[in-house]
């Protein structure tokens, strides 16, 4: 191996290396300054909002969007502040970055009362931000303390299967019943418990039959909100589901996320009550954490569809169930005949806009409606916003004075009534221009549906089209895949069998060139074959002589070539040493030697039987 | 010089292989007759005249009577794109580009027609746009022609014993290009079961049933990948990746397919 490959190996993994190197600090610095411009907040909570006096609260200033930041505690007369330490938080969630600091101290009162502790300053990158006030009570020593707190945030009491959780799914109330297509909105809420990391794998799905639940919305709003005395981060999502069939359906909404545990700590012995390792600090440094993949599934809840009714369900009707309204404008409303005017129909309110279709422009001969097109704009709420339809119109005839109105059909499901809604006929002036203006119109339609016409009334063409062809080519009868025309496949299949034809032809030459003893029994065979047919050739002429002398020549032919040896070469003394005694093949030899120099003549039965034995035996030597 | 005999007799061989290729091609030999020819002409001249929907009657009785042709399809096109029948005229110009994919003219309209009417295309991945820059039947001929090459090659080597490096060197060729076409047409093959909504204001379904929840309103002219059918419905795939059901009646088929997908 050369010193210039060497040198290739050994650069190869320092380059990756060095590469996943600079990848990691391009990643880390592309990402960087976004997290240095997030907005830093600070808030404070106590918890437990109430307690007696011999006991304590814990007081948590968290500061969001910083890694550092210095906390100034007011004095406030009869209270005591003790720092209980500081923990760093980063959490990536759903491909979101975000960075928490928070201090914890132990607030304990000297007597009962009511207590106000005042805004605390925190000075963040030379910034001081402060707190809101938080105001509490404390109770005689011994008593329990009550429900009723004021502490920010407002504690929210757990529900049934929620106690010891670290997450959980809470869903907004839901109405009971439900009409199909119906949409009704739902508030869902992911609950994490506060210094659990936690990644979600998927966005919450909706299990159970006979609803649906749109997509949900990537990025949801972030709180944090106190329940049952912790403090949970909040992730809420607002959507909305629909029925699609009709009966008792029984949903739940479910969240798989992967919680990013902390390993507890054994406490080390011999340091009295307070485990020196317990502290949070020892608890980030020399704790790890454990992934771990949990559905977080809401609590089940049960609604009926019900069908919409069929009795004097307009045949207009296309599905939309909601509250809605309706208007029409037109432009422009001075027109000639043959000019096309964009009708433009506002559907909005709440509801399935999804099944909002166009409201119909009556079926009148002295009108000409285009398809129209439809855009949708969401409102403030993923069930709320309007629909517009714009639709070419063209008057044809010079007596109109008004567009006359559309209507639009829903379902109303507080009134569980069909509402046909109508809109107020368009006054129209129209210009009575020549025969020609009426023919031809001569604006464009506004609509972005119809473009510029070209020459015909009404046309909703396209400008700027490349011309026709002139040439029409050869007809067909129908599109067929190069791949399924035969003499595709036949070509391909001639080309196939060629190939595996040449490379089995291949392999046999490599076979044969592998092995030589084959070609020369190949090379023995065919000799063998030329002189036999010399020697019957000479028995055929009943010549003794000839025929001797081909017998000879066959047999120093094949033996020269099997014992390396020249054939003229081989002699009867050679044979005898050699062959096997027995072998007939030294007879006829002796024969023929014999029969070169003497005249000595054979039989026809002796020359059938000479041939017999020098093709077996010389066969046998092969 | 055996080398320059060789490179004469394997050029021989593939103009040979491409007069044969052209020769047999069907679409080659389909006769026009005089009658549709006239008609053509007819409907060029109402096209002229901005009498479209004439002309588009004209271009119709001939592809009903005599078959199409890739400018027959074109005309058609443009005449449907005249009169505002978007869907009807992707349809057509999609056709014609199976026809004659190199006709700028079909590439052009279809890209303005689409443009106008909003019908944006999703940005594809990488090995998808890369598969897109030919279409099924151009793979498959590159594919086909690397097997024919790649075969006389073969065929000559067992002949020549001269030129082993350059025969070498063009059999790597060959099976490089052969390996990239069958993966362009493999990726392309979906084209099969490509169709046009053709249909106004069509929707997707979640389900296959008339009362079933729609997903979406699909624009008329959207191109949709068929997936499989139920009753009267197709499932189909749109070209952001949602799929959902459709009525057959508001799609067509841009290549007629097998019966199984009727």
């Amino acid at each position: 191996m050369t010193r210039r490959r060497l040198r290739q190996i050994q650069t190869r993994p320092v380059a990756g290396r060095l590469f996943c190197i600079l990848l990691f600090l391009a990643v880390t610095f592309t990402a960087a300054p976004r997290w240095c411009q997030a907005e830093t907040t600070v808030s404070a909570s106590l918890n437990p909002a109430q307690f007696s006096a011999d006991t304590g609260a814990a007081l948590i200033i968290t500061i969001n969007g910083s890694r550092s930041a210095d906390v100034h505690i007011p004095t406030v007369a009869g209270l005591s502040f003790q720092g209980r330490g500081r923990n760093t938080q980063m959490q990536f969630i759903n491909g979101s970055f975000s960075s928490s600091l928070s201090f914890t101290y132990l607030v304990q009162a000297e007597t009962p009362g009511k207590y106000t502790i005042p805004p605390i300053g925190v000075s963040v990158d030379g910034n001081t931000l402060t707190t809101k006030p938080i105001t509490f009570e404390v109770t005689q020593a011994g008593s329990a303390p009550s429900t009723q707190g004021t502490a920010s945030p407002a504690p929210t009491r757990l529900r049934a299967g929620e106690t010891d959780k670290v997450a959980f799914l809470r869903l907004s109330e839901l109405k009971d019943t439900s009409w199909t297509g119906e949409v009704i909105p739902i508030r869902i809420k992911a609950y994490f418990r506060q210094g659990i990391k936690a990644n979600l794998n998927a966005l919450p799905i909706l299990k159970g039959d006979g609803f649906v639940m749109p997509q949900l919305d990537q990025k949801p709003s972030q709180t944090e909100e106190a329940v049952g005395g912790s403090v949970y981060s909040v992730l809420t999502w607002d959507s909305s589901i629909s029925a699609i069939k009709e009966g008792r359906h029984t949903l739940t909404v479910e969240l798989e996320a992967a919680l990013l545990l902390p390993h507890r700590r054994n406490p080390f012995p011999g340091f009295g009550d307070q485990d020196i390792f317990q502290d949070e600090f020892f608890q980030n440094f020399f704790g790890g954490f454990e992934s771990k993949t949990v559905k977080v599934a809401s609590q089940p809840f049960t609604i009926e569809a019900k069908q919409l009714p069929t009795d004097h369900q307009p045949p207009d009707f296309s599905g939309a169930v909601g509250q809605f309204n309706l208007s029409a404008a037109a432009k422009p409303t001075k027109v000639e005949v043959g000019d096309p005017i964009t009708l433009t129909m506002t559907v909005s309110g709440k509801g399935n806009f999804d099944r909002v279709e166009p409201p119909k422009f009556p079926e009148d001969p002295k009108w000409k409606t285009y398809p129209s097109s439809a855009e949708f704009k969401q409102g403030d709420s993923s069930t709320q916003g309007k629909k517009i339809f714009e639709q070419a119109i063209v008057v044809k005839d010079d007596h109109v004075t008004e567009i006359p109105p559309v209507s639009f059909v829903f379902f109303n499901p507080e009134t569980e009534k069909y509402i046909s809604l109508t809109s107020a006929p368009i006054p129209l002036s129209l210009k009575h221009g020549s025969q020609e203006a009426a023919a031809a119109p001569k604006s464009t339609p506004a609509s972005p549906v119809t473009t510029a016409p070209k020459e015909a009334p009404g046309n909703p063409g396209i400008a700027g089209l490349a011309p026709i062809h002139l040439q029409m080519g050869s007809l067909q009868k129908k599109i067929v895949p190069l791949f399924a025309k035969r003499w595709f496949d036949t070509l391909l299949s001639l080309c196939t069998i060629l190939l595996l034809s040449v490379f089995l032809w291949k392999a046999r030459l490599r076979y044969l060139r592998n092995n030589p003893e084959l070609i020369r029994k190949k090379e023995m065979r065919e000799l063998l074959a030329q002189n036999m047919l010399q020697i019957n050739a000479a028995a055929g002429k009943n010549d003794s002589g000839l025929y001797l002398a081909a017998c000879r020549k066959a047999m120093q032919e094949l033996l020269g070539r099997r014992w390396q040896i020249e054939p003229s070469a081989i002699t009867l003394a050679d044979l005898q040493a050699r062959l096997d005694p027995s072998s007939s093949l030294i007879a006829i030899f002796a024969t023929a030697e014999q029969g070169a120099y003497a005249n000595y003549t054979l039989s026809a039965e002796e020359m059938r039987r000479y041939s017999g034995q020098v093709h077996k035996e010389l066969s046998e030597l092969l | 010089m055996k080398s320059n005999r060789y490179l004469a007799l394997l050029s021989a061989v593939c103009a040979a292989l491409i007069l044969f290729c052209s020769s047999a091609c069907p679409c080659a030999v389909a006769a026009s007759g005089q009658s549709a020819e006239t008609l053509f002409q007819q409907g060029n001249e109402l096209y002229g005249q901005g009498k479209f929907q004439e002309a588009l009657q004209i271009y119709s009785r001939i592809i009903a009577e005599d078959g199409f042709s890739g400018p027959l399809l074109y005309n058609l096109a443009n005449c449907y794109a005249q009169t505002g029948r978007t869907g009807q005229a992707i349809l057509n110009y999609e056709r014609a580009l199976r026809l004659s994919p190199g006709d700028s003219d079909s590439k052009g309209n279809l890209d303005l027609l689409r443009k106008s009417r909003g019908l944006f295309q999703e940005e594809l991945p990488l090995f998808r746009r890369l598969a897109s820059s030919l279409d099924l039947d151009q793979w498959t001929l590159a594919a086909g022609l690397s097997l024919v090459i790649f075969t006389l090659i073969n065929l000559a080597g067992l002949r020549l014993s001269n030129g082993r490096q350059i025969r070498r060197w063009t059999g790597g060729l060959c099976l490089l290009v052969m390996a990239i076409a069958s993966a362009g047409a493999f990726c392309q093959y979906r084209q099969l079961a490509e169709a046009v909504v053709t249909g106004n204001d069509s929707r997707l379904l979640l389900s296959p049933f008339p009362a079933a929840s729609s997903i979406e309103t699909i624009q008329e002219g959207r191109k949709l990948h068929y997936l499989s059918k139920h009753g009267s419905y197709a499932l189909v795939e749109d070209e952001a990746g949602r799929s959902g059901w459709i009525e057959t009646n508001a799609i067509t088929f841009i290549i007629e397919p097998a019966d199984h997908l009727r």
